[in-house]
């Protein structure tokens, strides 16, 4: 039975000011290692904090144990902050690596 | 196996799942005899029919009774469990005789969203303040003595 506490990652909040930049997304599922989930771009912005949502669920969700973002502006670029919102899935099993869920026998209340 | 429980008669299954490859489900119970056993072996996979999460029912066996119910999921890929329930009824004594949703014990999802702030260093909102670096003009004339020959 797997136990780690795999998240879904729906979507990533920034406030910035600045070019036009690239952003990617990394995680280590599946697979394991860290590899990039979504590519997506940041548009330019000339408000002091401008803010800019970047999708991590479609088509699905981007899924992982640890994550990193990625952004590389094509000019200057002031990064002030940024928030990810995320949930933690119940039961989460990689098959091809011999896992499954199984519970003990069940009485069922009576 | 055996215990105090009361047999019940089984009849469906239902699971909310997402998968990403072909997956299956087995369902164990202890009766005819005492020894768990295999009485259904469901194959499944919900992204040949939609993309997410599904919910998937499958019936059971007319027979398949048992005082112990056993699931086991296995997945060739991926797969996130949400939940799970048997309908089932009781067959001999406890007085409840009526069917009924039995909820199977699966690690619950958040239905709602965390937000986790970034670590990136902080932008001051207030200003501080520098001096120049100018050198400063003195309020009085001084004087200053003239090179002369001697």
């Amino acid at each position: 039975m797997p136990l780690e506490r795999v998240k879904q990652f729906k979507d990533l909040t920034i406030h910035y000011r600045g070019s036009a930049a690239t952003f990617k997304f990394y995680s280590d599922l599946p697979g394991g290692s860290m590899a990039v989930r979504r590519t997506l771009d940041i548009p330019a912005s000339s408000a002091d904090h401008g803010t800019h949502t970047l999708l991590l669920d479609n088509p699905d969700y981007v899924e992982g144990n640890l994550f990193y973002p990625w952004i590389k502006p094509t000019g200057e670029f002031r990064l002030f902050g940024g928030v990810i919102r995320f949930r933690v899935i119940g039961v989460y099993m990689d098959g091809s690596k011999g896992e499954f869920w199984e519970t003990q026998p069940l009485g069922l209340g009576v | 196996m055996a215990g105090f429980q009361y047999t019940k008669l089984f009849a469906i299954v239902e699971i909310d799942v997402d998968t990403d490859a072909a997956s299956e489900l087995i369902i164990k119970v202890d009766r005819p005899g005492d020894d768990m056993h295999q009485v259904l072996n469901f194959a499944f996979n919900t992204e040949a029919t939609t993309t997410g999460r599904r919910t998937v029912t499958v019936s059971l066996p007319g027979s398949t009774r048992g005082r112990l119910f056993q699931p086991k999921i296995t997945s060739q890929g991926v797969l996130r469990l949400y939940g799970m329930r048997v309908y089932a009824k009781v067959l001999d004594g406890g007085g409840k005789t009526s069917w009924r949703w039995y909820t199977i014990p699966v690690v619950p999802t958040q239905e709602d969203w965390q937000t986790f702030p970034l670590p990136i260093p902080r932008t001051q909102e207030g200003w501080e303040s520098a001096q120049l670096p100018i050198r400063p003009t003195p309020k009085e004339a001084s004087w200053v003595p003239l090179p002369m020959d001697k």
